[in-house]
């Protein structure tokens, strides 16, 4: 079965159970083009299981994941790296850059990794950045403020034009000015570039921004209450 | 508060206990654990071994004095003499060794250790080295019979060469070169056998311990603070817990006590190999002896136990909590290098070069002066160049597209450390390989001579000496001789009759001339006259020059025909000429042993070559340890890059796994480390041909070994891309291991 809209994520009876627990216990979820979620839960619930389900990292028991039209958990080897290239996106809590190398390097070494032409990669990560609010200078990523560093993690996220784009608590570790700036910036992307846009939080206040708040406990996947 | 002391205390052990457990799960658990792990392994087993081969050491020189004293002659001048014994050297290709003659006075006293009878006239009994080396020289029968082997316990070591030798018809000897003995063993070591050509105990010592030692030291410092980021947090926190200098301490050693055990315990097995049966060392070739190595078996436990103690001491020592009381955090980016040490290096530079135009201590000071400031700030330049050398490769990278190059630029620009670590060991071991191959190669202008002479005329040309050279003893040299040899006299020319101002000359002052019956004087292609005339300039016959050159006193060699020995005229020396330079010298040797009281056959020149092969031999022991020494020095710095690279591989893992382009790690690996340490490795061998050409020049000898340089270059341009490719995979296998931590 294949889904209507190929720029859509759906997920179906997923299951996966890790050192004897059962972590997802058949998770069902879609989620439109230009369409924003949230995924919150208690510490231990499964949510970052889920999004390493839906990056292909980890392989579940049971059920499907519908990436841009493909079910991943058919995938092996090249061909879901490619398509994970293609298609995904993340934004991790720590933000996961190098250091030394500029953000203009920092993003376009994503799209270098994925086979882009450079000259297209660099003024792509400078457009990126420029619009992000971020210096497109030779500053390293090491001297940027946390917020500046988290937008450029989502810059980098961006630069391969993903159709999902996942993020981890991408506002984790960043001061509460920061977390507004980040989270309003990410939940603007499915709307600017019409992707899929799914944020792992614990944060309320994030979790607010999204068009559905989901919750995840004992490996159940629902509507949160508001 | 009688009963809260024992129950404090029973906390406090238990305390010890967790945390010595604590220690433990925290290596098997903490990133990077099995690098730190088999690096303190290799640390321990390193200085371990080192402690180990001092201990040998000073086993083998033990039991060589021991010995000794057993087998020295005990001299004496009254009637109480049991035998005569006359010391003679001699030499095995350009390896001399001694030669023990004797002659028993009283056949009931004991013979000498090692051997089970006093030899029989024209009897020799050999030492099993001498008897394996000899073996293309006729050593066998070189002295007369063979009657067998000197057991180890005659000789100062199984590798010495030695020889004990009755002459045959000499009894009793004469002459005052003899003396009189009352047996063996005086009870002090003296100076007999192998102990002459060996250096001092503590100067050996004293190498071993800087060559070898000194590397080590470093390994253990690079194990001790591998992967130390994570530690030292960790002991941040212990500290902010309320944890003292000794919880820290037990912690750690917790973590370290197992790696280290098992390292000590492997450092001691080449010792207990090397009690099973005699080795053979590499490069040096001497052959270490079992029985010494054993009766050093008691103070191997004291050796690993120091050396365990050491190894966990310098961890515990380098395990430093943070007291700057700030972040926790390493730095990220090296600090700028201070200009003055950039100025220091160009001093350094200029005083090595102006060295030349100097004389004396002067110049000896400016040289050692310019080698320690240009060594001492050689990581700084390496510092700024591999520096500008990140900066060109990013840019390099960034404007081609090529990710890894890029990295690789920013990573060297951000933290030059590990590069500049590498280098150094490159450019120390290159320099230290060519200086002491070249410092080996020193033989003097003289030496240089007798080595293009030995070229040129192989075993052609020998000087035989003897006690005497009576007419008879001559005409039985000349007839045990094989054919293809010419038998001539050498002699100081008699000055004539008509110029009797020469005749207070001394005989180095006067001329020499050949002399021999006409027909040995025309295969010889010389002229045939019973009056001394001067050999014609240049004979075409290379013997006759080279002879000219090394006995000629600097005169034109004169000839004169007539008996090589008579009655009235007995010949000082004689030359022996065969008709090729590959017939050895084993055919005249055993002539002359057998038909000459205590001759002595050696090659023009030789004596020059000989302290030139001393030296070669001590050069050969500097550079096995300097080896060892290198190749540990080596493995300590891969250690560290491999574990800094990890470091930085973490960096890069969650956009690897997410790309899933584990190959990118590789060619980091490849741009990070290897293309450096090869442009580094062809700088280092520009700076030592420099360096050993400079040398050459300054002491006008000396040869510059191209093959050695060449392999050690080779050596060192497969090791840049080893650790390029080592540190490239270890990243990507634990870059793909990497998953978003939290829940």
């Amino acid at each position: 079965m294949v889904a209507e809209d190929p720029g859509a994520l759906r997920i179906e009876g997923l299951r996966h159970s890790a050192g004897g627990r059962l972590v997802l216990d058949g998770v069902d979820l879609t989620v439109p083009r230009g369409e924003s979620v949230a995924v919150t839960g208690p510490s231990g619930s499964g949510k970052t299981t889920l999004l390493m389900s839906v990056l292909g990292l980890v392989k579940p028991d049971q059920g499907a994941v519908w990436v841009a039209g493909r079910d991943i958990t058919r995938m092996r080897g090249r061909a879901l790296a490619a398509h994970r290239r293609a298609n995904l996106g993340v934004v991790f809590q720590f933000g996961e850059l190098l250091p030394e190398l500029s953000p203009v390097e920092n993003v376009a070494l994503a799209a270098l990794l994925a086979g882009q032409d450079h000259k297209r990669a660099y003024a792509s990560a400078e457009d990126l950045l420029r619009g992000l609010g971020v210096p497109a200078d030779e500053t390293p990523t090491g001297m940027l403020s946390g917020g500046e560093r988290q937008r450029t993690a989502v810059a980098r996220a961006l630069i391969t034009e993903p159709a999902v784009l996942l993020a981890d608590e991408p506002t984790g570790s960043l001061d509460r000015a920061a977390r507004d700036s980040v989270a309003d910036l990410l939940f603007s992307l499915p709307a600017r570039h019409g992707c899929v846009l799914v944020v792992v939080t614990h944060d309320p206040a994030v979790a607010d921004r999204a068009d559905r708040t989901l919750r995840l406990d004992m490996g159940h996947l629902a509507e949160a209450l508001a | 508060m009688t009963r809260a002391r024992p129950a404090s205390g029973r906390r406090e052990s238990r305390l010890w206990v967790q945390l010595l457990r604590m220690g433990r799960s925290a290596r098997e658990r903490s990133p990077g654990n099995r690098l730190r792990f088999f690096s303190l392994i290799l640390a321990a087993a390193m200085a371990t071994l080192t402690a180990t081969a001092l201990l040998a050491v000073t086993a083998v020189y033990h039991g060589r004095d021991e010995r000794n004293a057993h087998r020295n002659p005990r001299y004496t001048e009254g009637h109480e003499a049991v035998a005569m014994l006359l010391l003679q050297g001699d030499a095995v290709g350009d390896l001399t060794h001694e030669v023990s003659m004797l002659v028993p006075l009283d056949a009931s006293a004991p013979p000498p250790p090692g051997i089970p009878r006093w030899p029989e006239p024209g009897e020799a009994f050999l030492s099993p080295e001498l008897l394996r080396l000899g073996a293309g020289e006729q050593i066998k029968e070189r002295y007369g019979r063979y009657a067998g082997l000197i057991a180890p316990e005659g000789l100062g070591s199984v590798n010495e060469r030695y020889a004990y030798v009755r002459p045959p018809g000499v009894d009793p000897p004469r002459g005052n070169r003899w003396t009189k003995i009352t047996g063996f063993g005086t009870g002090r070591p003296g100076a007999l056998g192998e102990v002459l050509d060996v250096a001092p105990l503590s100067q050996f010592l004293m190498v071993l311990l800087v060559v070898a030692g000194g590397p080590a030291a470093v390994l253990v410092v690079v194990a001790a603070r591998c992967g130390s980021a994570g530690r030292d947090r960790r002991n941040a926190l212990l500290t902010a817990l309320g944890g003292g200098w000794r919880h820290r301490a037990m912690f750690t050693v917790g973590e370290a006590v197992m790696p280290v055990a098992v390292g000590t315990a492997a450092g001691v097995l080449p010792l207990a190999a090397l009690m099973i049966g005699d080795t053979r060392l590499p490069i040096t070739g001497y052959l270490v002896g079992a029985e010494d190595m054993r009766s050093a078996a008691w103070a191997i436990p004291l050796a690993a136990v120091a050396s365990f103690t050491l190894v966990l001491g310098a961890v515990l020592a380098l395990h430093r909590a943070d007291r700057s009381g700030r972040a926790t955090r390493p730095r990220v980016f090296a600090r700028p290098i201070p200009r003055w040490r950039l100025v220091v290096c160009g001093l350094g530079l200029l005083l090595v070069a102006a060295s030349p135009y100097w004389t004396g201590l002067t110049r000896f000071f400016l040289y050692m002066a310019g080698s320690v400031l240009l060594w001492a700030t050689v990581p700084s330049v390496a510092a700024v160049v591999i520096r500008r050398l990140g900066a060109g490769l990013a840019r390099l990278g960034r404007l081609r597209g090529w990710a890894a190059a890029l990295i690789a630029g920013r990573w060297i620009t951000a933290r030059p450390g590990v590069v500049v670590r590498l280098s150094v060991a490159i450019v120390i071991g290159l320099g230290l390989i060519t200086q002491v191959q070249v410092w080996t190669s020193w033989l003097g202008s003289m030496g240089m001579d007798a080595r293009i002479a030995q070229a040129r005329l192989g075993d052609s040309v020998l000087f035989v000496r003897a006690a005497t050279l009576t007419e008879q003893n001559v005409r039985w040299f000349t007839a045990a001789l094989p054919s293809g040899y010419e038998v001539v006299a050498l002699d100081p020319s008699r000055p004539p009759a008509s110029r009797p101002e020469a005749e207070g000359l001394p005989p180095e002052a006067l001329p020499q001339e050949l002399r021999a019956p006409c027909p040995v004087l025309r295969r010889l292609g010389l002229t045939c006259s019973t009056s001394s005339t001067p050999m014609s300039g240049t004979t075409g016959d290379v013997r006759l020059d080279e002879l000219e050159r090394w006995a000629g006193n600097g005169k034109p060699l004169r000839v004169r025909s007539g008996p090589v020995a008579t009655t009235g005229e007995r010949p000082e020396r004689l030359v022996v000429l065969a008709d090729s330079g590959d017939r050895g010298q084993g055919a005249v040797k055993r002539a002359a042993y057998a038909t000459l009281e205590r001759p002595h056959v050696e090659r023009p020149g030789q004596g020059w070559l000989m302290g030139a092969n001393n030296t070669a031999s001590y050069g050969d022991w500097t550079v096995l340890f300097a080896t060892a020494g290198l190749a540990i020095l080596l493995l300590a710095v891969m250690i560290s890059s491999a574990a800094e690279f990890l470091i930085f591989g973490a960096e890069l893992a969650p956009l690897a796994v997410q790309t899933d382009r584990r190959g990118v790690f590789v060619l980091l690996g490849l741009w990070n480390l290897s293309m450096p340490l090869v442009l580094v490795t062809v700088v280092g061998a520009l700076v030592a041909v420099w360096q050993g050409q400079f040398f050459i020049s300054l002491t006008q000898s000396g040869s510059f070994s191209w093959p050695i340089l060449l392999s050690t270059a080779t050596s060192a341009g497969s090791f840049a891309v080893l650790t390029g490719l080592l540190g490239g995979l270890s990243a990507s296998r634990t870059a793909m291991r990497w998953r978003p931590r939290a829940d």
